[in-house]
């Protein structure tokens, strides 16, 4: 069984209903495949506070964090920072790390594999959506995650996750082709650090 | 044959232009043609009308405004491409022009030719329907009237753009809507690389 740790910011006025709905997702997910979800965290402890006071019990955990919120090079944000390269980030030793946020591939998600976290996967560009096709981006946004949990390596199932970016690209370009290029640019703005060869083995 | 419903607006102060061969020919071809001695209206028609397709036909002097150069600094500060033919009784004088040719005009025509600047606005018609900017404005005119004002492109950073905020972004050529020209680009090309689209 596989520990999570979900932080979202479903109160964003601009996106919160999109990073809830993602949290639904995979909420719905972890319930089918019988994982444990260790730690909910929504906006309202969405805060560096809450993050300094509850991460540190985890540091023995191995554990999977998954963030949806906004974000930049060297941060997570909602309404405060709640997680930058400032942070302790030695909870994260021995976890995955996987986040719907902008630009923290960059900066933060190279600081948190310095630091012994196993692999990231975020974006180095603003991610983004185009409303109306929420269903899209969500399965776009949560494919990797999906994808590890049963069973690929997360090498494979970043790569499955850009494949799966492509099969929505040829699927709706025609019709809608704003939707396609977001996709592209969220495709190929994807970015892992660490280990490819982490498996969900390695988080038992 | 069915009218083009792309907009052709004339800036000159001539008196008698309404009753021009080119203006006659125009409304044979185009349903709006607009014709404007006053400046200031026509860019005021141009702003009003920024998620159409619009072509400018433009005099240089003017007696009582400033000349053409000066208006086309003021289209340009509002929409950065927008087609514009300069027709002028000089147009031999090139040296007259520098500045306004420097400013992305289309083409300095002379006025005694009227059918080279009806040849020269289907030339800019065509070239319309192959740009990024055309192909995303036939798409826009072919969307739900009222979602083209409702948020449609979110960044995760918050930022949110409707699609007549992506029409005038990439009409002003700002950092974004030259992003949204280049991501588009960068579709077509993907298509092609993974051979989901050919060229003709």
């Amino acid at each position: 069984m596989i520990k999570f740790i979900l932080a979202y910011d479903e109160g964003n006025a601009e996106l919160g209903y999109f990073f809830n709905r993602c949290a639904i997702d995979l909420k719905s997910s972890l319930t089918a495949d019988k994982h444990e979800l260790l730690l909910e965290v929504p906006s309202q402890k969405l805060n560096t506070y809450f993050l300094e006071f509850c991460l540190p019990q985890y540091t023995e955990t191995k554990f999977i964090f998954t963030a949806y919120s906004h974000g930049n090079e060297d941060r997570l944000t909602s309404s405060e920072t709640y997680l930058s390269t400032c942070s302790n980030l030695q909870p994260f030793q021995n976890s995955l790390f996987y986040t719907f946020s902008c630009l923290s591939g960059i900066q933060l998600g190279s600081s948190l594999i310095q630091n012994g976290c196993l692999a990231f996967v975020g974006y180095k560009i603003e991610a983004c959506i185009v409303t109306r096709n929420e269903d899209i981006f969500t399965e776009s946004a949560n494919f990797g995650l999906k994808q590890f949990l049963s069973g690929d390596s997360i090498g494979n199932s970043f790569k499955k996750m850009k494949d799966k970016h492509s099969e929505l690209i040829d699927f709706t370009y025609k019709k809608f082709p704003l939707v396609a290029s977001t996709l592209r640019k969220n495709r190929n703005g994807l970015i892992l650090h660490g280990n490819p060869n982490l498996t969900i083995e390695n988080l038992l | 044959m069915a009218k083009s419903n792309t907009n052709i607006i004339i800036i000159d102060d001539e008196p008698e232009l309404t009753e021009h061969e080119l203006v006659f020919e125009l409304k044979k071809l185009y349903e709006k043609v607009e014709i404007y001695p006053n400046p200031v209206e026509g860019i005021e028609f141009i702003k009003m009308h920024l998620s159409e397709k619009n072509i400018v036909v433009l005099d240089y002097r003017f007696d009582n405004y400033a000349n053409g150069s000066k208006i086309l600094e003021d289209i340009r500060a509002i929409h950065k491409n927008i087609p514009v033919i300069l027709w002028t009784a000089n147009a031999d004088k090139i040296n007259e022009f520098i500045e306004i040719i420097n400013n992305n005009i289309f083409a300095v025509l002379p006025k005694l030719d009227y059918e080279l600047v009806i040849k020269t606005i289907k030339d800019i018609e065509n070239e319309l329907g192959t740009s990024i900017e055309g192909a995303l404005e036939e798409w826009i005119s072919i969307q739900n009237e009222e979602n083209l004002d409702s948020p449609y492109l979110i960044t995760a950073n918050g930022k949110q753009y409707t699609l007549n905020d992506l029409l005038r972004e990439i009409r002003l050529q700002t950092p974004f809507g030259t992003q949204v020209q280049k991501d588009l680009l960068m579709l077509t090309i993907d298509l092609l690389l993974r051979n989901k689209e050919q060229l003709p």
